[in-house]
C-alpha cells in the first residue's frame, strides 16, 4: 500500500499554491499541519483528484488520481463539507454510499453501522438543517468512511467538535491507519500530535518538515524558555521572538518562547512541544508585542 | 446498473425535496386548469342569453352544430348556401335600423352556426378583400358585411373544393419569400389533402392547439425551475467535492444527473400536454378529430386531420421541451449559480420575442423561430415558411424534432465535461 506523490504542484496566476511536492505515504495516521495559505487545503485537493495540479502526479499503487479504481479506495472529508439540508442523514449516507458504489442494502447497512460509530444513530431520521455544526462534521466524517478507503483525506476533521467528540474521534482515526494510509490537516496541534505517527508541516507551498513528533521536536529542543519578566521586558522579548505564551500576571509577565540561545538570565529551557514548533514556524514576531 | 438506478432515485429525491420543484408543479396545475377555465369563458356563445349559463350556451352550440355532423360534400356546401339565401332574403331575421341590418342571433344558430365551417371556409375562399382574410392563424367571422355566400348561388356548390385548393394555390404562388422548392412541397402536401372534408364540432382540438404555446412555455418554465438545480446546486452546496471524489463521482452520477433531468422533461410535457388535450376534449367534447386542418386554416396546405396537427403538436412540443431541459442542465453545469441558470434559461425563453424579425430575412427569421417559445406555437409548426436544407424542404414540426434531437445530443457530451472537469478551488 503506498500512496506516491511526485514534484507535484498547483500554480496560480501569481502564486505558487504547492510547491514541487514528493511524498510516499504508507499505511499510518499522517498530521499535515500548516498557517492558512499554506497549500494544505489544495494539497489534498490535488489528492482527491478534484484539482487539476499544474504539474506532477499522485498515484496509488500505480494508480492515477484520475482513475475510477483510485477513487474507488478513497474517502475525503472537505474543509468546508456541502450536505442535502431536506435530506436526513439515513438517506445522505445512502445516496454517498451509492456513488461510491455500494449495492443498496449494503448501503444501508453500512450507514445504520457508521451512523452508531460518531453517535448519530438517533438522528438516522432527522433532517440534515436540524443539525448542530458538530453533528455535520460527524456525519461528515461518516461518509467519507462508508467504502471503507484506503485513503483517507480529512480536511480540518475535528472543526466544530466539543471536546469529548475530539477525543473520541482521536481514537478512532487512530484503529483507522492501522490498516490504511490518513491523512489529516487541522490547525489544532494537539489532536495531530496524539495521534499522527508522521508529522508533515507546510509552509508556502512546500514541505518542510517530515518525521514523527519526536524527529520534529529536536529541531526546536533547547530553544524554548519560560520566564516571568517585567512587563518592559516582555515587551522587548516578543519583538524579538516568536512568542508562544504571554500571561499577564500582578507584578511580572509570564512568557513562553523561542530562541537559539537564552536570552535572560532568569529564563529556563523547557520541553518543547509541537505547538512550540508550530508558533515558531508559523507566528510573526512581534506579533504579540 | 443498480447503483446507477440508485443514484437517479437519489436525484429525484434531492428534485423532489426542494421546494421550488414542487410550487413550480403547483403553479403548472394551475395554468392548465386556469385554460381549461378560460377556453370555456372567454368564447361568446350564440345560445347566451340571460338566463343560460355558459357551459350550457356552449352545450347548446354544440348541439346546433353536431347535427350536421358529416361529410362536407356537394349537398352539404348546397345546404348551407341555400340556408344562407333564405335568411339574408328575410328580413324578419334581421333587426334592422338606422345603423343598418343586424343579423338576429337565433336565425344566425338556425341558419349559420350548422354550416359554420363551410360558412366560414366559403367567406375566406371567395373573398375578394384580402384585407378581411385570415391567412395564418384563427379566422374572425365579421357579421356585420355582406359576406362571400350571400353572393354565392347553389350550383357553386359543385366547385367548392376545385375553389379552395385554386385559392390555395394563387395564395402559395404569391407568398414572395417562398423559394421555388418550399412553393413545390407545399403543392405536393395540398395534393395529399383528402377531400371532402368532415364537418363537426372541434372546439376541443381548437383551443387545445390555441393554448399550446402558452402551455409549453409554462412547462419550460417549470422545467427550468426545476432543473436548473442539477448541476448548480452541487456546486452552491459544495457538494460537488465529495460527489467529483467518490467512484461514479465522474460518470454514473453524471449521467444520473442528465437522466434525471432528461426523463423529468420529458415526464412533465408528457403529461401535462396529454392531459391538458384530453381535459379539453372532455370540457368542449371529443369530436373533431378526422376533421381537416383546413377547417381551422382554410389556407394550410398540410395533409392532416386536428387529431394528427394536436399529436404533431405534442410531439414537437416534446421535443423542444427536451432540448430546452438539456441546455438548462448546460447552463447549470456551465454557470454554478442556480441564479444565473434561471437568469439565462429564461433569456432563452424570452428574448427571441422582443424581437419582430421579417420572412423577407429567411435565415434569421428562421433562426428565430427554432427558439423553444417561438418553435412550440401552432402558427410556426404549420407555418408556410417550411425549412430547407441542403436541397431538401422540411416541414417546421420535422424539422424542430430533428433539430431538438441532434442538438440534444451533441450537448450531452459538454455537460458530462463540464461537470466532469470542474476545478475545486
Amino acid at each position: 500500500m503506498e500512496l506516491t506523490i511526485d514534484r507535484l504542484t498547483k500554480q496560480y496566476q501569481n502564486k505558487i499554491a504547492v510547491d514541487r511536492i514528493s511524498l510516499t505515504l504508507t499505511r499510518g495516521v499522517y498530521g499535515l499541519l500548516g498557517a492558512n495559505g499554506a497549500g494544505k487545503t489544495t494539497l489534498m485537493r490535488m489528492m482527491c483528484g478534484i484539482l487539476r495540479p499544474t504539474s506532477g502526479e499522485v498515484k496509488f499503487n500505480g494508480i492515477d488520481v484520475n482513475h475510477e479504481d483510485y477513487r474507488d479506495v478513497l474517502g475525503y472529508l472537505p474543509q468546508y463539507f456541502g450536505y442535502y439540508p431536506e435530506f436526513t442523514a439515513m438517506e445522505f449516507l445512502c445516496y454517498m454510499a451509492s456513488l461510491k458504489g455500494l449495492p443498496k442494502q449494503r448501503a444501508k447497512e453500512k450507514s445504520t453501522e457508521l451512523l452508531e460509530l460518531v453517535s448519530l444513530f438517533d438522528m438516522a431520521k432527522r433532517k440534515i438543517k436540524t443539525f448542530s455544526g458538530g453533528m455535520k462534521q460527524r456525519l461528515g466524517i461518516a461518509q467519507a468512511m462508508l467504502n471503507n478507503p484506503k485513503i483517507l483525506i480529512l480536511d480540518e476533521p475535528t472543526a466544530g467538535l466539543d471536546p469529548k467528540e475530539r477525543v473520541r474521534f482521536r481514537n478512532l482515526i487512530s484503529q483507522l491507519g492501522i490498516d490504511r494510509i490518513v491523512l489529516l490537516s487541522t490547525h489544532i496541534v494537539t489532536d495531530i500530535e496524539n495521534i499522527a505517527e508522521t508529522i508533515l508541516i507546510m509552509k508556502d507551498g512546500q514541505l518542510i518538515h517530515k518525521g514523527s513528533l519526536e524527529d520534529i521536536i529536536k529541531i526546536i529542543e533547547g530553544k524554548v524558555f519560560e520566564c516571568s519578566v517585567d512587563s518592559k521586558t516582555a515587551k522587548k522579548l516578543s519583538n524579538l521572538y516568536p512568542i508562544i505564551n504571554l500571561r499577564e500576571g500582578k507584578d511580572k509577565t509570564f512568557i513562553r518562547f523561542v530562541c537559539d540561545e537564552n536570552p535572560c538570565e532568569n529564563a529556563i529551557s523547557v520541553r518543547a512541544t509541537l505547538e512550540d514548533l508550530y508558533l515558531y514556524y508559523f507566528s510573526e514576531v512581534g506579533e504579540n508585542a | 446498473m443498480h447503483s446507477f438506478f440508485d443514484i437517479v432515485g437519489f436525484e429525484y429525491k434531492k428534485m423532489f425535496k426542494r421546494k421550488s420543484t414542487m410550487v413550480s408543479l403547483f403553479l403548472l396545475v394551475i395554468i392548465v386548469v386556469l385554460f381549461n377555465i378560460v377556453s370555456v369563458t372567454s368564447t361568446s356563445y350564440w345560445h347566451l342569453t340571460g338566463g343560460t349559463s355558459t357551459f350550457e350556451a356552449m352545450k347548446l352550440d354544440k348541439e346546433v352544430i353536431r347535427s350536421k355532423a358529416g361529410v362536407m360534400d356537394e349537398v352539404f356546401i348546397k345546404e348551407a348556401i341555400e340556408q344562407n339565401t333564405i335568411m339574408i332574403n328575410d328580413d324578419e331575421n334581421y333587426l334592422i335600423n338606422e345603423y343598418g341590418r343586424h343579423l338576429k342571433s337565433d336565425a344566425y344558430i338556425k341558419y349559420v352556426l350548422p354550416y359554420k365551417k363551410a360558412v366560414d371556409i366559403i367567406n375566406n375562399v371567395y373573398e375578394k378583400n384580402t384585407g378581411e382574410l385570415s391567412t395564418d392563424g384563427f379566422q374572425v367571422f365579421n357579421p356585420g358585411r355582406v359576406k362571400p355566400i350571400d353572393t354565392l348561388t347553389v350550383n357553386d356548390a359543385k366547385s367548392f373544393y376545385a375553389s379552395i385548393n385554386r385559392a390555395l394555390v394563387v395564395y402559395i404562388t404569391g407568398l414572395a419569400n417562398l423559394s421555388q422548392n418550399e412553393k413545390e412541397k407545399h403543392f405536393d402536401m395540398l395534393s395529399e389533402v383528402t377531400t371532402p372534408y368532415y364537418n363537426d364540432h372541434y372546439d376541443g382540438y381548437l383551443y387545445f392547439n390555441k393554448y399550446l404555446e402558452v402551455i409549453a412555455l409554462a412547462i419550460m418554465i417549470a422545467i427550468a425551475f426545476c432543473i436548473s438545480p442539477v448541476f448548480a446546486h452541487e456546486y452552491y452546496l459544495k457538494t460537488d467535492q465529495i460527489i467529483l471524489s467518490s467512484k461514479y463521482g465522474k460518470s454514473k452520477a453524471i449521467f444520473a444527473k442528465l437522466f434525471t433531468g432528461v426523463t423529468f422533461s420529458v415526464a412533465v410535457s408528457v403529461v401535462v400536454l396529454f392531459y391538458f388535450l384530453l381535459s379539453m376534449l372532455s370540457i368542449h367534447g371529443i369530436n373533431g378529430a378526422n376533421m381537416a386542418i383546413q377547417t381551422i386554416n382554410v389556407y394550410s396546405t398540410y395533409p392532416l386531420t386536428l387529431l394528427q396537427a394536436s399529436l404533431i403538436g405534442i410531439n414537437v412540443t416534446i421535443f423542444i421541451t427536451l432540448f430546452f431541459g438539456i441546455l438548462t442542465m448546460l447552463f447549470s453545469a456551465w454557470l454554478k449559480s442556480p441564479f444565473l441558470v434561471i437568469t439565462a434559461s429564461f433569456l432563452l425563453l424570452f428574448a427571441p420575442g422582443l424581437f419582430n424579425v421579417s420572412p423577407k430575412t429567411r435565415l434569421l427569421y428562421q433562426l428565430f423561430q427554432i427558439f423553444p417559445a417561438k418553435a412550440t406555437q401552432y402558427s410556426n409548426i404549420y407555418s408556410n415558411y417550411l425549412f430547407e436544407v441542403l436541397g431538401s424542404v422540411y416541414t417546421p414540426a420535422t424539422f424542430y424534432i430533428v433539430f431538438a434531437s441532434i442538438g440534444s445530443l451533441l450537448t450531452i457530451p459538454f455537460i458530462k465535461y463540464t461537470f466532469k472537469n470542474h476545478q475545486i478551488g
